[in-house]
């Protein structure tokens, strides 16, 4: 089942995506948002809801918002993913790279990704979203993904000049609405293998990146259980789980975003992520 | 000016602390504000100022149990090595880029509240410092500015769990442990707590001082901050920014002096407050 936050007629809703349209949960349900939806452990109310239904509104009528309107937290995950055949050294990194962002810097699916007006080096991470269902601490790695209401497709966009002017990578990860979010998140049950995923990004229809999720170094319930050791996870919150090769900065010379560009991240069977490119 | 968010009988709520008392303000300025951050967001510090003038107090400052100055501010920026003396004394270069790393606000605990001891670790350190507290939307602003667009400020303790900042090479898991970190009491406003760029910085952990400076030593200044920070980011009314923390943190020592459970650790910048708060 596929979950969204929209805007129509200058009203926030969320529902259920089914047949190029969307039947409107928040007219049939308590909760106000997604985010309580989820916690309220309502996804299986909701399927039952959208089966008996016709949809309530097109997906062309809407404005998408960030399927998760107000996460509290959104943790990255940086180098995360081998190239195939690439030994690591000494076996691999032993701790994963985590650095958390902030809502604004990114933008919900159709909206434009801003290129800075100080910098050209725009960059795209095309990565799977994990959006957790339920609160959890020192979460065990084989009940991880328990914890998981779903997925979604995140561009975790990076100024990669910014990325390296100090000891941390924040400033070049959170540019005002650099990445994008969307369009939607899925169910859970909708993935039955976490490694059988294809990251496939695209700009104005050049084939920029084409990963299998196999070649992810620290997997999807470690990286939930390892979080969970120092801070509580809170239903909506989003892991972003890393990028396989292929960002703009490996090209020689580069090919960083530019306003007029369109990106789009298809990742089966979630969907596709698109934004174009605006200068800021 | 001074003011605080804090709860009452079970209410949560904002009001101005004096020498005197706390005079509730919740719902009393024209706007009705129920929070602190929609006070700053409605710019009326002016309004609240006349509001308290020839006030009686409505409650002693002991009967108010202190939240966090702005309870769910949207973002928490933190600098690192920003003490001139504290970094040559450490061996390094002076940096030419700040450090910037973030905080979500569930790691801080409020004004005498119990900081969690970490459960997978020992290095549990304390780092005071002045924070910054946004008081109207800034982007692209200049150094000269900025101080325009500052509330106040605050105290902080940016608790940090030294192995876990080690691990990656990002400091995030260090620095976003759950209650790991202490922030309030209030917020002094710009007008009363004097100049940024000279004000005392001190520490002490069960009475023990362990720390003395000075922000005129800051590298990067609070000015300079706001700026740098508001390139890539529209900083927001009740965001925060914590600048830094002088030589006298515990992993200087030989052995290190650790937090432990029991410990009380109290947090002063000159001209602004004093914070305290102890680990549980």
């Amino acid at each position: 089942m596929k979950l969204i936050s929209y805007r129509h007629q200058g009203r926030e809703a969320y529902g259920v995506v089914k047949d190029g349209g969307i039947v409107d949960m928040s007219a049939r349900m308590d909760h106000p948002s997604l985010k309580q939806a989820i916690a309220g452990l309502s996804i299986n109310e909701m399927e039952k809801l959208a089966t008996a239904a016709d949809p309530d509104v097109s997906l062309d009528a809407i404005e998408y918002m960030f399927p998760i309107t107000t996460p509290e937290k959104i943790f990255c995950i940086g180098r995360n993913y081998r190239a195939y055949h690439e030994v690591l050294e000494d076996g691999g990194p032993k701790w994963p790279s985590i650095f958390p962002r902030f809502a604004s810097g990114f933008a919900p699916h159709g909206e434009a990704i801003l290129r800075p007006s100080v910098s050209e080096q725009l960059d795209y991470e095309g990565e799977i979203g994990v959006i957790i269902g339920k609160p959890g601490r020192h979460i065990p790695e084989e009940n991880a993904l328990d914890y998981v209401a779903g997925y979604t497709i995140i561009n975790e966009g990076s100024v990669r000049d910014w990325q390296t002017k100090g000891t941390q990578n924040c400033p070049g990860k959170n540019f005002h609405r650099s990445g994008g979010i969307g369009p939607w998140m899925v169910t859970r049950d909708e993935i039955a293998d976490l490694d059988a995923l294809q990251i496939k990004t695209s700009v104005d229809g050049d084939s920029r990146q084409d990963g299998g999720s196999d070649m992810m170094i620290f997997k999807i319930p470690f990286v939930i259980s390892h979080i969970s050791q120092f801070t509580w996870l809170e239903p909506g919150d989003m892991i972003a789980t890393g990028s396989p090769g292929g960002s703009a900065i490996e090209s020689d010379p580069p090919k960083w975003l530019k306003p007029g560009e369109s990106i789009s991240i298809n990742i089966e069977p979630i969907g596709t992520l698109t934004n174009p490119i605006a200068a800021e | 000016m001074k003011l605080a968010s804090f709860s009452i009988g079970g209410l949560e709520g904002f009001g101005a602390i004096t020498d005197s008392g706390v005079i509730g303000l919740t719902g009393r300025l024209s706007g009705r504000q129920q929070t602190l951050r929609e006070v700053l967001e409605a710019d009326v510090l002016d309004e609240a100022r006349t509001a308290i003038e020839g006030v009686e107090p409505d409650y002693p400052v002991d009967k108010v149990e202190f939240l966090l100055p702005i309870p769910n501010p949207e973002k928490i920026y933190c600098v690192g090595q920003n003490y001139r003396e504290h970094i040559l004394e450490m061996g390094y270069e002076i940096p030419t880029s700040p450090s910037i790393f973030s905080r979500y606000a569930r790691t801080f605990v409020p004004h005498n509240g119990t900081m969690d001891m970490p459960s997978h670790s020992e290095h549990f350190d304390y780092e005071a410092e002045m924070t910054v507290v946004i008081g109207r939307p800034a982007r692209h602003v200049s150094e000269a500015d900025a101080l325009k667009y500052v509330a106040g400020y605050t105290v902080a303790n940016d608790g940090s769990v030294r192995d876990w900042q080690a691990r990656g090479p990002q400091v995030a898991p260090g620095k976003n442990w759950e209650n790991s970190g202490m922030l309030g009491p209030w917020i002094t406003t710009a007008d009363e707590a004097g100049d940024p760029a000279n004000m005392s910085v001190k520490s002490w952990v069960n009475g023990e001082q362990r720390q003395e400076g000075n922000t005129s030593d800051l590298v990067f200044s609070a000015a300079f901050l706001v700026s740098y920070l508001s390139t890539f980011i529209t900083l927001m009314p009740g965001d925060m920014i914590t600048t830094g923390s002088p030589a006298g943190v515990a992993v200087g020592f030989n052995p290190p002096k650790w937090l432990k459970p029991g410990d009380k650790v109290e947090v002063e910048i000159g001209g602004v407050g004093r914070l305290s708060a102890k680990v549980g």
